[in-house]
């Protein structure tokens, strides 16, 4: 056993041009692999973050039938409660949210418009809104009645920052209720849509709008990286009890986005087979090569005396070694190539009116996660003892002297 | 001493003195306001909406009880004939015999235009807020077409829910008929004009009869309400303001 | 030189295995790169079909004015041109429709929801999109229905209606006439498109005409064409004008740029899967030429000690490659023009669950492979290109081979 694994080695080095090219190859089909999951992870993971990290975050708690009817009339009672159960769960941060249809208008144009009521201070740890912002400032200036409205929404509406906009809506009582607003902040997003529909206000000033005490429609959650989504729902559960409202994941919230995923993640899968039969079909087809080169060498060896299974035992090892060789050197070329990316984002802005429609960012972050690694990785080194087990067998089936003179 | 006292009266003066301006301008406005409402209203309009590619008319008989109560009875044309509109506060409910259907008009509706006109349905509701919803200047006095008027701004409190960044209006000093308001933006240009034309006795009162409301952000569109005729302060029946009479209005 | 390329051929089937080794993996290369043009290009293609004829079309007559502001005061007269004459006098015009696009206010009993509306010529629309036919209960419009709609699924939803009931709608006519009236559902539509699901209310030209008090007037005429790519081509050579006045051709691609965009993105997600592919398949290509040159170190030094210039071996290697690239090349294309006509008129399978679940919410569900030129041609240039590349290096290092060293060494 030791001496073939010595020999294995020793073979490897004996003929270095041809173990370098089998190494690569087997090294490129790892980086191949490796960028193709990646890729794919990082525009999958932009389409959920895109669609929850503007608004709303990965979990939301809204009241009892909420989401098959959103209507004003339903908010969450005593949300000191909720708050105080919420900060016993471990890996989350959440923002309290009132949320209600109404109108903008200025004096030359009005629109439709989804109106919020925000804890800026508590929102920026769900959100990333206060980081969009263009012009002005976030929610946190002192003045009254202030509302940051969206780049598009803007245009529309002929206002620019600190002018002021009317907004409507149906209270609570439902009759038409109104205020004055001035425009403190400008954002923009990646969604046209969303900078077009949604306005923000302070919390405290959303309630007096439409009549609530101190209840909210919803609380936010943004689910920390690294924490399971179904078990915080579980521990939110827990920590909340029973009551007169739901736990709301982004997975319910927004089907055609899961399906979306799905079908993404199918064609992903078609080409990923692509992938791996062209890694397959590399990797069987350089290690046949190299081992019909050396048909006459085991015709050699085998007039020397030496077993056709040790030759077999041999050609194994050898080309394990050169398989993780290969993988290691393709594995740490990935990690440098692709975990550059991952740092820093490949920027995809020549196209990026596109991704923003479709709620994709602009900049995409590769991702490279073990479970894909570890699944190419078996995939690869099954492949190539796949590839070597019948030449392997044929060779030591050859007679001496059928191989001496195999050209 | 004696001079520090001279300065802090002086300073009462001033502030007595621009007090006294406020509520003076604040008293034009309510009076205006007034004169062209009435306790009651009971008139018959024509409004003739206007554009650069057509022109189009309409009747309507319009019951009014204060600031609070409103009723529309659309007469013309047969195609609109019987729609009806009821105002009670700040709600506002229409009636279309087409669809047999009450209409409760919606926020999303509230700044739509009325009836295709440049008038939108808040503006209908809203009629109370000149005078509370406004603080106002007196800005002095002005010729207007050959009358001596009132040039008073109201700027909007900053609460309102008011879209206007102000509103310039000149009234005519020796019967406070208004005769023109000019709106602005926050930006000071100016939206929208009204313009208030053939003052005349009706109804017993001296009012303009003929209104014209200007777009100037669209050249061209125009539209003009004509006072066929009125009567001031006669008391409505408890009925006109009521969901029946939405439906039942002929 | 005959002689040079008699022995170059012979060379190549001297040591079929290793020759087969290499054309295998151009062979390959080319194959697995045409497969993934032709499943890409297919997908894409139908995609962008299937949303240009959905309801924009792929060309739109328009008054100029009515895309940017989308009034009703941009209509023209239905009988501006005698529409049937443009089958004849354009070869590409294939049908038309007349259309109103319009909003309004729709109501049920319970609740009302703003609405995209439009009036349509039943059997003429369905010749042009398909959106009418895209029903999930009840019914299509039928030329001869009068006040009869279809509604996008998700606006019954919200307004709580199924076909049978009625709804009313309120509006503002051409010249700001109140419109208002009563229609009973007769089917409703899933489209795939969740904003469009959420608005639309199609009715007949007729009513639409009748509840915008837009008599004789219209505000669109679609067109269908033989090729909807040529949208852009075909709308420049179209000029529609009578009367003194000129309608706007306008092709899909002004009318949706958002889908133009879309189809950018896929490209590039497209084009990174290209580019790791060829990757492997090139690299692999690369290899495998350098070491069957290599493999045969000992030969070319024979060769030279016999008294065969450098150069003459070089000649050889560079005419057994290049034959050896040409015949792989011709087999690979062969080879991918059979799989795709193979497969090309079968939809490309969909786990069930997953069909389901793209069918319950309208998606589109039939992908093909593409037989269209590009799919051929871009995996026989990139791979040509590669194959190319790679027996530069082995055969420079062929040409400056010294005997003795190639004799001895065997290797290089």
């Amino acid at each position: 056993m030791k001496t073939n694994l010595k020999i294995a080695w020793r073979n490897i080095w004996r003929n270095p041009r041809r173990s370098w090219v089998l190494i690569t190859t087997v090294a490129v089909a790892v980086i191949g692999y490796v960028g193709t999951t990646s890729f794919t992870r990082g525009f999958m993971y932009e389409m959920v973050n895109s669609a929850i990290s503007y608004y709303a975050g990965h979990i939301q708690i809204i009241p009892k039938g909420y989401d098959v009817n959103p209507n004003i009339k339903l908010r969450l009672a005593n949300p000191a409660r909720f708050e105080q159960a919420l900060s016993r769960v471990p890996g989350i941060t959440f923002a309290p949210l009132i949320t209600f249809k109404g109108m903008a208008s200025s004096s030359e144009a009005s629109g439709g418009v989804v109106i919020n009521g925000i804890e800026p201070q508590k929102e920026r740890h769900v959100t990333i809104l206060s980081e969009k912002i263009i012009e002005g400032t976030y929610l946190e200036s002192e003045l009254p009645n202030a509302v940051i409205i969206g780049e598009e929404l803007a245009e529309r509406l002929h206002v620019r920052l600190g002018e002021k906009i009317v907004l409507m809506a149906n209270s609570v009582d439902q009759n038409i209720a109104s205020g004055a607003f001035r425009v403190v902040g400008i954002f923009r997003t990646v969604s046209t849509e969303f900078d077009r529909a949604f306005v923000f206000i302070r919390l405290k000033d959303a309630q007096r709008l439409v009549g609530y005490g101190d209840e909210v429609t919803a609380f936010s959650i943004h689910l920390q990286q690294g924490y399971d989504l179904n078990q915080t729902v579980h521990r939110m559960q827990e920590a909340l009890g029973d009551g007169p409202f739901k736990i709301q994941t982004w997975r319910e919230r927004d089907p055609v986005l899961v399906l979306s995923l799905e079908v993404y993640e199918y064609f992903i899968f078609l080409f990923l087979l692509i992938i791996v039969t062209a890694v397959a079909f590399t990797i069987v087809n350089s290690f046949l090569m190299v081992i019909y080169e050396r048909i006459r060498e085991f015709g050699v060896m085998m007039a020397m005396g030496v077993l056709p299974k040790k030759i077999r035992h041999m050609l194994y090892w050898e080309t394990l070694f050169l398989t993780l060789i290969g993988s290691g050197m393709g594995i740490v070329l990935s990690y440098l190539i692709f975990g550059y990316w991952r740092r820093h984002g490949l920027d995809l802005s020549a196209t990026s009116d596109a991704l923003g429609k479709l709620g994709i960012s602009t900049v995409i972050y590769p991702e490279i996660l073990l479970s894909d690694l570890l699944l190419g990785l078996a995939v690869i080194v099954l492949l190539t003892w796949i590839a070597v087990l019948y030449p392997s067998f044929k060779a030591s089936r050859f007679n001496v002297v059928d191989a001496l003179n195999f050209v | 001493m004696k001079w520090r006292c001279g300065f802090i009266w002086m300073l009462i003066f001033v502030v007595r003195a621009n007090a006294l301006a406020e509520d003076r301008a604040m008293e034009i406005i309510r009076r205006a306001d007034e004169l062209l409402r009435g306790k009651t209203q009971q008139g018959t309009y024509r409004m003739i909406v206007i554009r650069p590619e057509w022109q189009r008319s309409m009747r309507f008989k319009f019951w009014s009880e204060g600031t609070e109560k409103s009723f529309i009875l659309i007469l013309e044309p047969a195609k609109e004939k019987g729609i009806t509109f009821l105002k009670i506060n700040n709600e506002m409910w229409n009636y279309i015999p087409r669809i047999n259907r009450i209409i409760k008009i919606p926020p999303s509706m509230m700044l739509q235009s009325w009836m295709g006109s440049d008038f939108t349905n808040d503006d209908l509701v809203k009629e109370s807020n000149v005078v509370e919803d406004y603080e106002h200047r007196f800005l002095g006095e002005e010729k207007l077409d050959g009358d001596l008027a009132y040039k008073i701004e109201l700027t909007p409190k900053p609460e309102a829910a008011v879209v206007w960044g102000k509103i310039i209006e000149w009234i005519r000093k020796k019967d406070y008929v208004p005769l023109r308001a000019d709106y602005y933006n926050e930006r000071g240009e100016r939206i929208r004009t009204m313009l208030f034309k053939e003052i005349k006795r009706m109804g017993g009162r001296t009012i303009p009869t003929r209104m014209e409301l200007l777009n100037e952000k669209k050249p061209g569109n125009r539209t003009v309400l004509v006072l066929e005729n009125v009567v001031f302060d006669r008391p409505i029946r408890k009925s006109v303001f009521t969901m029946t009479f939405l439906k039942r209005a002929r | 030189m005959s002689k040079f390329l008699k022995i170059a051929w012979r060379n190549i089937w001297r040591n079929r295995r290793r020759s087969l080794i290499t054309m295998g993996a151009i062979v390959f290369a080319i194959l697995i790169t045409g497969v993934t043009r032709s499943l890409q290009y297919g997908t894409y293609d139908a995609l962008e079909s299937y949303a240009v004829r959905l309801l924009v079309g792929e060309l739109q007559l328009q008054n100029k004015g009515f895309h940017e502001h989308q009034t009703l005061t941009y209509s023209f007269p239905e009988n501006l041109f005698p529409w049937d004459r443009l089958v004849d006098e354009y070869d590409f015009v294939e049908a038309y429709a007349k259309r109103i696009t319009s909003y309004g206010l729709v109501g049920s009993a319970s609740t009302s929801a703003g609405a995209m509306i439009i009036g349509i010529e039943p059997g003429r629309e369905r010749r042009v999109t398909h959106f009418t036919t895209q029903l999930t209960a009840g019914e299509t419009l039928d030329d001869a229905d009068d006040h009869r709609i279809l509604l996008g699924k998700s606006l019954a939803e919200n307004l709580n209606v199924a076909p049978g009931d009625t709804v009313v709608v309120l509006t503002q006519g051409y010249r700001n006439e109140l419109g208002a009236d009563s229609y009973i559902v007769k089917g409703l539509i899933r489209s795939g498109n969740q904003e469009l699901d959420r608005a639309l209310m199609v009715m007949s030209l007729r009513d639409a005409q009748d509840l915008f008090s837009l008599y004789g007037r219209i505000t669109q005429v679609v067109l269908a064409t033989d090729d909807f790519r040529l949208a852009e081509k075909y709308a420049r050579r179209m000029h529609i004008a009578m009367d003194g006045q000129e309608l706007q051709v306008l092709p899909w691609q002004k009318l949706m740029p958002e889908l133009l965009q879309l189809i950018a993105l896929d490209n590039i997600s497209g084009a990174i899967f290209l580019l790791f592919l060829l990757l492997i398949v090139g690299f692999e290509i690369m290899n495998t030429t350098l070491m069957a040159i290599m493999e045969r170190i000992k030969e070319f030094g024979i060769l030279q000690s016999l008294g065969v210039k450098p150069r003459q071996v070089s000649l050889m290697l560079l005419l057994e490659t290049g034959m050896k690239i040409v015949i792989a090349v011709i087999v690979g294309l062969l080879l991918t023009f059979i799989f795709i006509q193979l497969t090309k008129d079968y939809p490309i399978p969909l786990s069930s669950e997953l069909k389901e679940a793209m069918e319950a919410w309208g998606f589109f569900t039939d992908f093909y492979f593409t037989d269209k030129a590009r799919v051929f041609l871009e995996p026989l240039v990139a791979i040509s290109v590669i194959a190319v590349l790679s027996i530069i290096y082995p055969i420079w290092m062929a040409s400056r081979l010294r005997p003795v060293d190639a004799l001895r060494k065997g290797q290089l």
